[in-house]
């Protein structure tokens, strides 16, 4: 299963960032090989679900549009599933997916672009953490003289 | 195991222009339709057949495959359409049938009911390059969207045109049939009727 829970983090990184991020870190690979569409990208919508309080009944929070495109590339294929409307985000999504598979690419592709990619995300979520933190408010009881 | 053949070069467009030429192909029955659109078809299914599937099958269809079909047909319709299969044939919506000679009895399909007669199996039937020629055997039909008489364009066995006298005796009930060779569609509707010549 190890192959698999890999797998899914890459899957989780492409989809979380930004188009221009993704875009911009696969420059860097250089020239890539040729690709065909299998499922040229398409956009449609997804129902959330979730459970109040994580544990009561499952209920339909609401629906969120994705966009899926999977491309067949040097014999593998690559699956791309992003949230929003961008044909270009699940493009390359699925581009690097069937990369990383692949054993002469996913070591350029897994320093080049995901690693970076991994970085931003985790800057963003740090710097999210100390704003929020700044705001905090502590709340004393004070004891109270007799 | 996922595909390796694409669908349509272009989804929309190629879909819904291969969905008028079979409401052509059924309206005017014994016509030949040519399906424009192009596409990589997986072995075992003409191109015209697949282009149908794609268009006519989606998350809502149950389909009934002639058994030995190849499977690189059912992966490649379900990732392009997402279709359910079904073993029952009077369970199907659609019915894929590659060998004529081996197919079930027409009366196995789904027939409709009285008040939802249309709620029958359509079926889509590939019929190879060689029986694509009418010749002095082939019989005239008769019937709606047909003007006074026309050929069948295909040579179908005798077996075939016994089962479709009965089809033909249910109506409103029964089973409407598409013929697929290369990239031509001929529709024969329930109401269609051999002549007797």
């Amino acid at each position: 299963m190890k192959h698999q829970t890999e797998r899914q983090a890459w899957m989780e990184i492409l989809a979380k960032s930004s188009v221009v991020n993704i875009e911009r870190q696969v420059q860097t690979l250089g020239k890539l090989p040729e690709y065909s569409f299998l499922r040229s990208p398409e956009i449609g919508l997804t129902m959330l679900r979730g459970r109040a309080g994580g544990t009561g009944e499952v209920f339909n929070l609401g629906e969120m549009t994705i966009t899926r495109c999977v491309v067949k590339i040097l014999d593998t294929i690559g699956f791309g599933y992003v949230g929003g409307r961008s044909k270009r985000h699940a493009e390359l999504a699925a581009v690097c997916d069937g990369l990383l598979q692949q054993n002469e690419w996913s070591f350029t592709v897994q320093n080049q672009v995901i690693q970076p990619l991994q970085t931003i995300i985790q800057q963003k979520q740090e710097q999210q953490q100390r704003q929020t933190e700044a705001t905090k408010v502590e709340f004393f009881t004070m004891l109270r003289g007799e | 195991m996922i595909t390796t053949f694409p669908g349509f070069n272009n989804l929309v467009h190629d879909s819904q222009s291969t969905f008028r030429i079979l409401l052509d192909a059924l309206s005017r029955p014994g016509t030949i339709n040519q399906v424009t659109a192009q596409l990589t078809a997986p072995s075992g299914l003409n191109l015209a057949c697949a282009a149908a599937c794609l268009t006519l099958l989606d998350l809502e269809t149950q389909v009934w495959l002639q058994p030995e079909l190849d499977r690189s047909v059912q992966n490649w319709l379900l990732f392009h359409t997402g279709c359910r299969f079904t073993k029952e044939t009077n369970k199907a919506d659609f019915a894929v049938i590659w060998n004529m000679d081996r197919m079930p009895n027409l009366s196995e399909f789904k027939q409709g009911t009285p008040v939802y007669p249309e709620d029958s199996t359509t079926l889509l039937i590939d019929v190879g390059a060689d029986n694509a020629r009418a010749n002095n055997r082939s019989p005239l039909l008769k019937g709606a969207g047909i003007n006074e008489e026309i050929t069948m364009p295909i040579d179908l066995p005798d077996s075939f045109w016994q089962q479709w006298q009965q089809n033909y005796n249910s109506y409103p009930l029964g089973i409407d049939i598409y013929f697929f060779t290369e990239n031509k569609v001929i529709g024969l509707p329930r109401t269609s009727c051999k002549t007797n010549q």
